[in-house]
């Protein structure tokens, strides 16, 4: 089949609050990667109402065309309205390309547009390349539980397309001197055209976090001499999106809650990453923790988890802390 | 009212297990289940069926079977169901499942006020089924709710996003597609039991239906794995920092938890 007509790889952008989400940047980043290779343009597409100005942003982040889509009727998410204006725009210009968010919205746009415009979808890639040889992209996706990876591929059909996970990929430098054009597409959607209309939104509880559940866990024991310094494992967990975890003795000087002991008389856990600062490796605590990736710090290089833990740090907490805080917002601001 | 659930045979992968050195997958013991969101659309329905009194068909497409789940179906409530089955349907997509299911509910007259989906199989977690089908019948869909409730002759639909909940109406005909968390799926009844002992499944195949053969089945599936290889796990390194100072220290912690993708 000649797909010689197919050219740009697409992304279409999420903006909420007036602001692009830090998720269509890295999708531009991404898009840029794989352009270099493939030789297309990267153009992306943002609808919704008073989003205009966030064009230049796109372009920051690696877009070479932004196509604008606005109306008050695409303030909010509508599948069918949005697959309506979308889908026109994509039939008409034939991207080779499209990459989605694997948000709530992306991943109900993207299959309502793989209809319209007949192509196939990855869902929630993780890992994105070019096939050397057939200048085809190969769309990577854990499968199965999370066992295995499968590498997806759409040979014979165009516009390739997939979501992509939030926070797999960098967020690109933006570069607010970069050039692009935009280009504003025409609305024609009519009240008739909405599938739904936006009664309310309910903000989320403040999330409770159970560490049973967390992926990450930071946690403290006997090393941890002030309150002050226990308020900084919560200053870290929530940059690091994390729960706090204590020791049985934090939980009996009332520093923690009781639901956050970790151990013998506590609950079990098993996060991906799990910290341990000031904890000495106590079987009594350690018999609750199955991590993929312990990290510990400790002030005796001596302590039992120095040598259970696959990153060993030996260092006084107090001045640890405060300076490792800083050095994961330096990492996290880049 | 007339409601239609889709509903799909998975392999009960919870079971399964991939052997770490060929990559393979080891399905000893791993039952063929219903899929666990489908339940939950089944529920939805059944508890719009209590309140607006009508009718509840359930289908799915796969092997014959894959007349099990229907059956299971039945025993939970439903009222009639259909088997979309033929060797030309093998290897489906997404896609191409969608446009054979959009198929098979025009066959069944199209006249179905609400469609509930699960929001995604256990087995492949694409939740694209839905939506496409919603987009090949020319009608509104919500993904993934997790509050459904019929108010004054409306459809009011929860949808979690971001950062809480949009509270929505929906104009039918629609397709909702269930989050494991918009309620808990009831237990089969005696009678249901009973009943599908009685029920028949009603078949349809390719030449039921009014599809094109090349958007049926393997042909008609835009998506191919070219491959599977085992997730490699985060290469960590077995670090030792000593006799630094406590900036030097978390620096260099630092630097090798970003490595790792950590931070």
């Amino acid at each position: 089949m000649d797909f010689s007509d197919y050219k740009g790889i697409y992304v279409i952008a999420e903006v909420r609050d007036g602001k692009v989400e830090k998720v269509t940047g890295e999708l531009l980043g991404q898009a840029r990667k794989l352009a270099e290779k493939t030789g297309d343009p990267v153009e992306a597409v943002i609808l919704g109402s008073g989003v205009k100005e966030r064009a230049q942003d796109l372009i920051a982040y690696g877009a070479d065309v932004v196509y604008v889509m606005e109306s008050p009727l695409l303030a909010h998410y509508d599948g069918m309205a949005y697959e309506k204006e979308l889908g026109a725009l994509l039939k008409e210009k034939k991207p080779s390309a499209i990459l989605f968010a694997a948000t709530p919205y992306g991943r109900d746009l993207a299959p309502r547009i793989a209809s319209a415009v007949v192509c196939g979808v990855t869902a929630d890639v993780t890992e994105l390349s070019v096939d050397e040889k057939t200048g085809l992209i190969v769309w990577s996706r854990p499968a199965m539980g999370g066992n295995i990876m499968a590498d997806i591929i759409s040979p014979q059909y165009r516009p390739q397309v997939g979501t992509v996970r939030p926070s797999t990929f960098d967020l690109p430098e933006a570069d607010a001197s970069r050039k692009g054009s935009v280009v504003e597409v025409p609305v024609t959607l009519t009240e008739k055209d909405l599938g739904t209309i936006l009664k309310e939104i309910i903000p989320a509880p403040k999330e409770e976090n159970p560490i049973e559940e967390a992926q990450i866990i930071v946690a403290g024991g006997r090393g941890i001499h002030s309150e002050e310094e226990w308020a900084q494992l919560h200053e870290l967990a929530d940059l690091l999106g994390g729960s706090v975890g204590a020791s049985r003795p934090i939980c009996e000087l009332g520093w923690e809650p009781h639901s956050a002991q970790i151990g013998q008389t506590g609950k079990s856990v098993a996060p991906h990453i799990y910290f341990a600062f000031g904890i000495s490796g106590a079987m009594q605590h350690i018999c609750g923790v199955k991590a993929d990736i312990m990290i510990a710090v400790n002030r005796d290089k001596n302590a039992p988890i120095m040598e259970m833990a696959d990153y060993a740090v030996t260092a006084d907490l107090k001045d640890f802390l405060p300076a490792f805080i800083a050095e994961v917002k330096k990492i996290q601001e880049k | 009212m007339k409601i239609l659930v889709c509903v799909k045979q998975v392999v009960d992968t919870s079971k399964m297990e991939v052997d770490p050195n060929t990559g393979r997958l080891n399905r000893n013991g791993a039952n063929s289940i219903l899929n666990p969101c489908d339940k939950n659309a089944l529920e939805a329905a059944l508890q719009l069926k209590q309140q607006t009194g009508g009718t509840v068909t359930v289908i799915t497409m796969g092997p014959p079977q894959a007349g099990a789940v229907l059956l299971e179906s039945v025993s939970m409530g439903a009222d009639d169901v259909y088997l979309i089955t033929d060797r030309a349907f093998g290897g489906a997509d997404t896609l191409a499942t969608s446009y054979t299911l959009a198929a098979a509910i025009r066959k069944l007259g199209n006249d179905f006020d609400l469609i509930f989906c699960g929001q995604e199989s256990i087995d492949s977690n694409t939740a694209q089924v839905g939506p496409e089908v919603a987009a090949m019948l020319g009608i509104a869909d919500v993904s993934a709710a997790v509050g459904f409730q019929w108010q004054d002759g409306k459809a009011i639909v929860t949808r979690q996003v971001g950062e809480g909940c949009e509270v929505l109406e929906l104009h039918l005909p629609a397709v909702v597609t269930a989050a494991p968390a918009l309620n808990t799926p009831r237990y089969p009844s005696v009678q249901g039991i009973l009943r599908k002992y009685e029920t028949e499944i009603h078949q349809l195949t390719a030449v039921d239906l009014d599809v094109e053969p090349e958007r049926i089945g393997l042909k008609g599936s835009p998506t191919q794995v070219r491959g599977i290889r085992p997730v490699v796990p985060p290469k960590k390194e077995n670090l030792k920092i000593e006799d630094q100072a406590p900036a030097e220290a978390a620096a260099a912690l630092a630097e090798a938890l970003a490595k790792v993708n950590v931070i």
